[in-house]
C-alpha cells in the first residue's frame, strides 16, 4: 500500500484514492442518522489543576485547601477552610496573566474594596481580597449548591421555579446599582442556588476588572468573551464605555428567557408563551427587557421583579391565537383593539382565496357557472367589507402600521384587478371589433346561431406550415364527414406553455397525413346540419368548438360556445 | 445538486418514462456526469484494456443519454447505481459492437469524459481481490465523498473561509481531539470554543451535502440511511 496512514478514529488504513485524505469510512458514517448532539462551546478545562499542593500551600497558610471546584476564563476556584474562624469559604484565585500587567493591582484594590462593601442576602459575600505568592484572590462566602447552568442540565428547573429565582435576582441586581456596581456578566454559571433554594449572585464586577479592554474585544477575541457574548446587552459590544446597569437588565432577560424556554433568544426568536406553557403577561416582561435600546428595557431591576410578582399573584392567563400579532406591538395604546382589528384585515385578505376555492367547489358540486361565480363573488365581497372596515378603524393608529398595510392591501387588491380585467377586455373588444380579421369571417360563414350554438369567442386559426409529422404521438380519426383528422397526444413545448391538457387536433390530407395541430382534450365529435363540432375537456371546463371551412381555409373554433336551445 | 429533496434527481429521471422532458435528460446528465468513473473501473477491473474500456464506457453514457433506455424502461429500478451497474453489464455484452459500429459512423460524445484522469485514479487503485462489482462500489463512494467534499470546499471559498476549511476538514471524520482543536485554535487565531462551534457548523453543512447527493441517486429520501450503510460494506470490504 502506497500510504500506510491509518484513520486515527476507526483505525483503519486511509486509502491513496481517499478523497480530500479523509477516511472514507469514517466521513461516511459521519452521514449516518440522526442529527449530531450540539456542541458544549464551553471552554475545556484544563487537564490538571492549575497550582500545585506546595504553591497553595505556601500562598495561603491560613487555609486548609479542600477542593478544586471550578476552573474558568475568571479564574480557579477552591473549597477551602479558613483555619482561625473554622469556616468553609470559597477560594477564588485570578488567572496569573492579570500580574503582568502593572496597573492591575490598583484596579484590582479599587474594585475589590467597592466589591467587599455588598453586602446582600442574593451577593455572594466578598470576605478578604489580596494578593499573596503573585496571585490575586479573593475569599468569598462558599456556596453550597449548584449554578444555574448545572441546574438547567440536570432538567431540575421548572419555569414556576424559574418565576421562583428571577425576583431574586432582580433583588440582588438593584442592590448593587443602588451601590454603583454593574455586575457586567449576569449568566446562569454565576447565578448559584443554595441547597434552601436562595439565589446567591457570584462575581461582581468582575468582568470589568478583569477585562477592562475586553469590552472592546473582537468575537473572535477572548474565550471568556466568546462563552458569555450570547448573555452581553447589545450596547456592551457596540458602546462597551457607555455601559451602565441597564446592560444587566438585558443579560437578566437572556437568563430569564432561557430558564423559561430552554433556548437563547437568538436571531428572530418567539415569545416565551409560543414555545413552552407559561403565563402569556410573561412574555410581554421578558421581551421589554431584551429590548435592544436600553431606554425601552425596564429602567430599575426592582421594575422586573415588580412585573413578575404581579403575574405571581393573579391568575393566570393562557395565550391566544392573536398574542402573535401583539408581539410585535409592545407599545400601542389600544393594543388588543388594534390586534382585533388586524386580524379582521387578515381575515379579510383570506377571503379572496376563499371565494376562488368556493366557486370551484360549486362547480365541482354541479352548480352553474352564474350560481358559481355570484358565490365566489359574495365571499370576494365579504373580504373587501372586513378589509375595508379594519382600514377605517386603524386608519390613524400609529402603532398598528402592519395592520394598516394589510387591510389596505385587501381593500386595493380586488379593486386593481377589476380595473385591469375591465380593461383587457375591452382591449379585446376593441380589436376584434375594429380589425374585422378572420373571426369575423367564422362567425359569419359556420352558422352556428342556426343550429342552436352561439360561439362567443373565438381565439385563433389553423395555420398550415406547423406540422411535426410524428406518428407516435397522434391519433387518426374520421369524422362523419369522412374528413381526416389527426389528434395529437401533445406537443412538448406546447404543453409548457398551455398545461397538462395540451392536446392537437387537425384537419388532414388521408393520403399524407400532414397537417397542422392545436391543443385541447378530444372527448366527442358531434356532427349536425352539416357543421363538425369537437368536444375537448379542458380545465374543469367541457368545451365544444365547431371546425369551419372559410375561403378554402380550416379554422377551428376554439372558444366558449354557450348553448342557447335543444343542441346537440 | 437539489437541496430540496422532495424530488430527487434519480426520480425525475424515473419520472419522465416516455414523455420527453428536457429536464429529465439534465438530471441523468449530471448524474452520469458525478458517478462515470466507477463503471470504468469496473470495465478496468473485468481486465478489458485501457483503449477498451475508454471507448465502452463513452459509448454507454452516449448510448444511455442518447436513446433515453431509463424512460423506456420499467420505472422499478430501484437506486441509481444499481440501475447503471445493470444497464452497462447489458450493454457491455450484447450492445457494444453495434454501437462501436454506429460510432465509426460519427456518433457524438454526449457526456465529456476525462479518461486521463479516470485512469491516473484507476493506478491509485490498491492491488487487492476485490471484485469487480465491488471495485465498482467502492469507487462509486469515493466519488460521492469527492464531489460532496469539492462541493463543501466551494462554498467555503464562496463565503472566503477557505483557510477555515482547509484547517478544520480533518474533523468531518468526526475526531474529537481537544489538542487537535488548541493547535488549529493557536494556528488560525481562534478561541477553541470557536473552532468548535465552527467545526460543528462545518459538519452540520457537510451532512446535509452528503445526504442531499445520495438522495439524489436514490426513489425516496428514506433510502439514504440504507444505502450509506450498503456503501460502508464496501467500503469495509
Amino acid at each position: 500500500m502506497a500510504n500506510p496512514e491509518r484513520c486515527s478514529k476507526c483505525g483503519r488504513p486511509i486509502p491513496a484514492d481517499a478523497p480530500g485524505g479523509g477516511c472514507p469510512t469514517c466521513l461516511l458514517e459521519a452521514g449516518l442518522g440522526a442529527e449530531p448532539d450540539t456542541v458544549n462551546i464551553e471552554p475545556p478545562r484544563a487537564e490538571k489543576p492549575p497550582f500545585t499542593h506546595e504553591e497553595l500551600a505556601g500562598a495561603f497558610p491560613h487555609l486548609e485547601i479542600l477542593e478544586l471546584v471550578g476552573q474558568g476564563g475568571m479564574g480557579v476556584i477552591y473549597r477551602a477552610r479558613q483555619r482561625s474562624l473554622d469556616r468553609v469559604v470559597a477560594l477564588k484565585i485570578l488567572p496569573r496573566h492579570v500580574a503582568a500587567d502593572p496597573a492591575f493591582a490598583e484596579r484590582f484594590n479599587r474594585e475589590a474594596r467597592a466589591l467587599a462593601k455588598l453586602s446582600h442576602p442574593n451577593i455572594v459575600y466578598v470576605h478578604e481580597s489580596g494578593k499573596a505568592g503573585g496571585l490575586f484572590y479573593l475569599i468569598m462566602e462558599y456556596v453550597d449548591g449548584v449554578n444555574l447552568r448545572q441546574a438547567q442540565k440536570a432538567g431540575t428547573l421548572s419555569p414556576t421555579q424559574a418565576l421562583a429565582v428571577v425576583p431574586q435576582i432582580c433583588d440582588a441586581l438593584q442592590y448593587a446599582h443602588d451601590q454603583g456596581v454593574v455586575h457586567r456578566d449576569i449568566k446562569p454559571d454565576n447565578i448559584l442556588l443554595d441547597r434552601s433554594g436562595h439565589v446567591k449572585i457570584a462575581d461582581f464586577g468582575l468582568a470589568k476588572l478583569l477585562q477592562p479592554g475586553a469590552d472592546e474585544a473582537t468575537l473572535t477575541g477572548d474565550a471568556q468573551v466568546m462563552g458569555t457574548m450570547h448573555y452581553m446587552a447589545p450596547e456592551q459590544i457596540s458602546k462597551p464605555k457607555e455601559v451602565d446597569h441597564r446592560a444587566d437588565i438585558f443579560s437578566l432577560g437572556v437568563v430569564f428567557y432561557e430558564m423559561l424556554t430552554g433556548e437563547l433568544p437568538l436571531g428572530r426568536f418567539v415569545p416565551p408563551s409560543q414555545k413552552v406553557e407559561v403565563d402569556v403577561r410573561l412574555d410581554r416582561v421578558v421581551l421589554r427587557t431584551l429590548e435592544q435600546e436600553r431606554e425601552r428595557r425596564y429602567q430599575r431591576a426592582d421594575a422586573v421583579k415588580t412585573a413578575v410578582s404581579e403575574i405571581g399573584a393573579s391568575p393566570r392567563r393562557k395565550p391566544r391565537p392573536c398574542d402573535r400579532f401583539r408581539h410585535d406591538e409592545r407599545h400601542g395604546r389600544n393594543r388588543r383593539d388594534g390586534t382585533r382589528l388586524s386580524s379582521m384585515a387578515v381575515a379579510g385578505l383570506l377571503c379572496y382565496p376563499a371565494a376562488a376555492i368556493v366557486g370551484l367547489l360549486a362547480v365541482a358540486f354541479g352548480a352553474g357557472a352564474e350560481q358559481a361565480m355570484t358565490l365566489a363573488a359574495a365571499v370576494a365581497f365579504a373580504g373587501v367589507v372586513l378589509c375595508g372596515l379594519a382600514w377605517y378603524s386603524i386608519r390613524s393608529d400609529p402603532h398598528n402600521l402592519r395592520g394598516q398595510k394589510l387591510a389596505a392591501a385587501g381593500v386595493l387588491l380586488p379593486v386593481a384587478l377589476t380595473v385591469l380585467g375591465f380593461g383587457l377586455s375591452f382591449t379585446w373588444f376593441l380589436v376584434n371589433r375594429l380589425s374585422g380579421g378572420p373571426m369575423d369571417q367564422v362567425w359569419a360563414d359556420m352558422n352556428a346561431h342556426e343550429i342552436g350554438y352561439e360561439v362567443q369567442t373565438l381565439l385563433f386559426d389553423i395555420p398550415q406550415n406547423d406540422w411535426t409529422p410524428d406518428r407516435e404521438r397522434i391519433s387518426h380519426l374520421v369524422d362523419p364527414n369522412r374528413r381526416h383528422w389527426l389528434l395529437s397526444l401533445g406537443d412538448a413545448d406546447f404543453a409548457e406553455l398551455r398545461g397538462r391538457e395540451a392536446l392537437g387536433i387537425a384537419l388532414v390530407d388521408p393520403a399524407t397525413l400532414a397537417a397542422p395541430i392545436y391543443q385541447y382534450e378530444f372527448t366527442d365529435w358531434t356532427f349536425q346540419d352539416g357543421e363538425t363540432y369537437v368536444t375537448m375537456v379542458h380545465g374543469l371546463e367541457s368545451l365544444t368548438f365547431p371546425i369551419v371551412q372559410v375561403s378554402g381555409n380550416w379554422y377551428l373554433g376554439v372558444g366558449k360556445v354557450k348553448r342557447k336551445g335543444a343542441g346537440p | 445538486m437539489s437541496q430540496v429533496f422532495h424530488t430527487t434527481r434519480w426520480t425525475v429521471v424515473l419520472a419522465a418514462g416516455d414523455k420527453d422532458r428536457p429536464d429529465a435528460r439534465t438530471a441523468l446528465e449530471t448524474l452520469c456526469g458525478a458517478y462515470w468513473y466507477p463503471l470504468y473501473a469496473y470495465a478496468r477491473r473485468r481486465g478489458r484494456p485501457l483503449q477498451e474500456a475508454q471507448d465502452l464506457t463513452q459509448a454507454f453514457f452516449t448510448d444511455l443519454i442518447e436513446k433515453n433506455t431509463v424512460g423506456a424502461a420499467d420505472r422499478s429500478r430501484g437506486r441509481f447505481r444499481a440501475f447503471l451497474l445493470g444497464a452497462f453489464k447489458r450493454f457491455a455484452s450484447r450492445e457494444y459492437e453495434r454501437a462501436r459500429a454506429r460510432k465509426r459512423g460519427g456518433g457524438c460524445a454526449t457526456l465529456r469524459l476525462d479518461f486521463d484522469e479516470g485512469e491516473r485514479r484507476y493506478a491509485l487503485e490498491p492491488s487487492h481481490e476485490l471484485t469487480p462489482e465491488r471495485v465498482y462500489d467502492r469507487q462509486w463512494a469515493m466519488m460521492l465523498l469527492e464531489g460532496v467534499l469539492d462541493r463543501l470546499r466551494e462554498e467555503m471559498v464562496a463565503a472566503r473561509k477557505e483557510r477555515l476549511f482547509e484547517a478544520l476538514k480533518a474533523f468531518l471524520t468526526g475526531v474529537d481531539d481537544l489538542p487537535a482543536y488548541r493547535e488549529v485554535a493557536g494556528q488560525l487565531g481562534m478561541t477553541e470554543g470557536a473552532v468548535k462551534v465552527a467545526v460543528h457548523r462545518l459538519r452540520g453543512r457537510y451532512r446535509e451535502i452528503l445526504r442531499g447527493a445520495i438522495a439524489d441517486t436514490v426513489e425516496t429520501t428514506d433510502e439514504v440511511d440504507r444505502e450509506i450503510s450498503d456503501l460502508l460494506g464496501a467500503l469495509r470490504g
